[in-house]
């Protein structure tokens, strides 16, 4: 090469004017596809991933405990399958063609709704999905109710059924918050700030 | 991003972050995703520009900063940005040249440190005003700059891969 690269850097940019720079428009498109798939992806993830698990509860406590019980957790498990699958199909219904700042918009309050949705489950769902079987257990499997019934009473049962019933609700409660803080933290936080650079941007 | 932003205090530095972008992407998708980064950033962080250096300075420090940062990213988890290998240029800017080209493919064969200290010293930049912009020392700038120099010279004659 003859030329020096100060000459070739001064004469290749001599024609540099203002009509070189690309077009500002739609930003944050590209990191809002990219956050939102990412987002998809692990969402699926997470879900496919209830499968393996709920044959694994089903062998294992069929085996180890009952298979009554072992079908029991299996179903139960099923069942939030199908119920996330279905809550991720809203997903699909915000498109980043109309708007990125809308899709954005939308799309954080798909995630902030399905949380909510999935918190108030685990309140109710927790010990629904836990009560059943301790009493199963309890009362069928070990046959130990009749004798506690006899010397503590109904009352101390309901009672002590209640306290469980809330302990649990604020377990799964705390554990759900937790997992999603865990797994969901850092894109949740993403996500947020990318909508309010949004409004920011649109604001002025 | 208001218009008068932009066509006031960015687009008059235009070039600047056409020249630094470039040097950091391979594909002209990219390229603008780069340079819209960087408007982003220049219009975030137009509160903590204190008037201590000039606006161009600011301009350089935030495009180098955010383009090393994309690039380091990017290199990180090139799937999802769809970051090209480093022979794959395929920039289609208006200011096309043969010389440059080649020039910014030996620039894309340096460290990303490097990348921003000789596309500083391209620009004219002082050792010192190079040392401001980057965060560093001076007193080495020279030296370092000796070197990377004689690489690129040694890549653009295809003495070195």
């Amino acid at each position: 090469m003859d030329k020096s690269i100060e000459n070739i850097w001064k004469e290749g940019f001599l024609k540099v004017n203002t009509e070189a720079a690309p077009r500002v428009e739609n930003l944050y498109r590209r990191k809002s596809l990219m956050l939102t798939e990412k987002f998809k992806r692990t969402l699926s993830i997470d879900n496919w991933s209830i499968l393996p698990l709920s044959v694994c509860f089903l062998i294992g406590i069929g085996l180890k405990v009952n298979w009554g019980f072992g079908i029991y957790v299996f179903a139960m498990m099923i069942l939030l399958f199908f119920y996330n699958r279905r809550c991720l199909k809203t997903f699909n219904s915000l498109h980043i063609e109309d708007n990125v700042h809308e899709y954005m918009r939308g799309y954080l309050r798909s995630v902030e709704s399905l949380i909510r949705r999935i918190s108030r489950m685990m309140v109710v769902g927790f010990p629904a999905f836990i009560v059943p079987a301790y009493i199963y257990i309890f009362f069928v499997w070990k046959d130990k109710g009749s004798v506690f019934l006899e010397e503590k009473g109904w009352t101390i049962f309901i009672l002590l059924c209640l306290a469980v019933v809330v302990g649990l609700s604020a377990l799964g409660w705390i554990s759900y918050r937790v997992s999603v803080r865990i797994v969901y933290g850092r894109m949740i936080k993403d996500l947020r700030q990318m909508v309010a650079d949004m409004d920011d941007l649109s604001k002025e | 991003m208001s218009v008068d932003f932009y066509s006031t205090y960015i687009l008059p530095h235009a070039a600047i972050l056409i020249k630094i972008c470039r040097a950091y992407t391979h594909n002209q998708e990219d390229f603008e995703d780069y340079y819209q980064e960087v408007c982003l950033q220049l219009w975030k962080s137009r509160a903590s520009f204190q008037e201590k250096s000039s606006w161009s300075t600011w301009v350089y420090r935030v495009t180098l900063n955010v383009c090393l940062s994309l690039h380091r990213k990017a290199k990180r988890h090139p799937q999802q940005t769809g970051l090209l290998p480093d022979d794959a240029v395929t920039h289609s800017q208006a200011f096309h040249s043969e010389d440059l080209d080649q020039l910014y493919h030996a620039i894309h064969q340096l460290r990303e440190v490097d990348r921003a200290l000789i596309l500083l010293y391209l620009e004219e930049k002082s050792h010192a005003e190079i040392a401001e912009i980057l965060g560093t020392n001076a007193n080495n700038i020279g030296v370092r700059l000796s070197r990377i120099k004689e690489r690129l010279k040694k890549l653009l004659d295809g003495q070195v891969n």
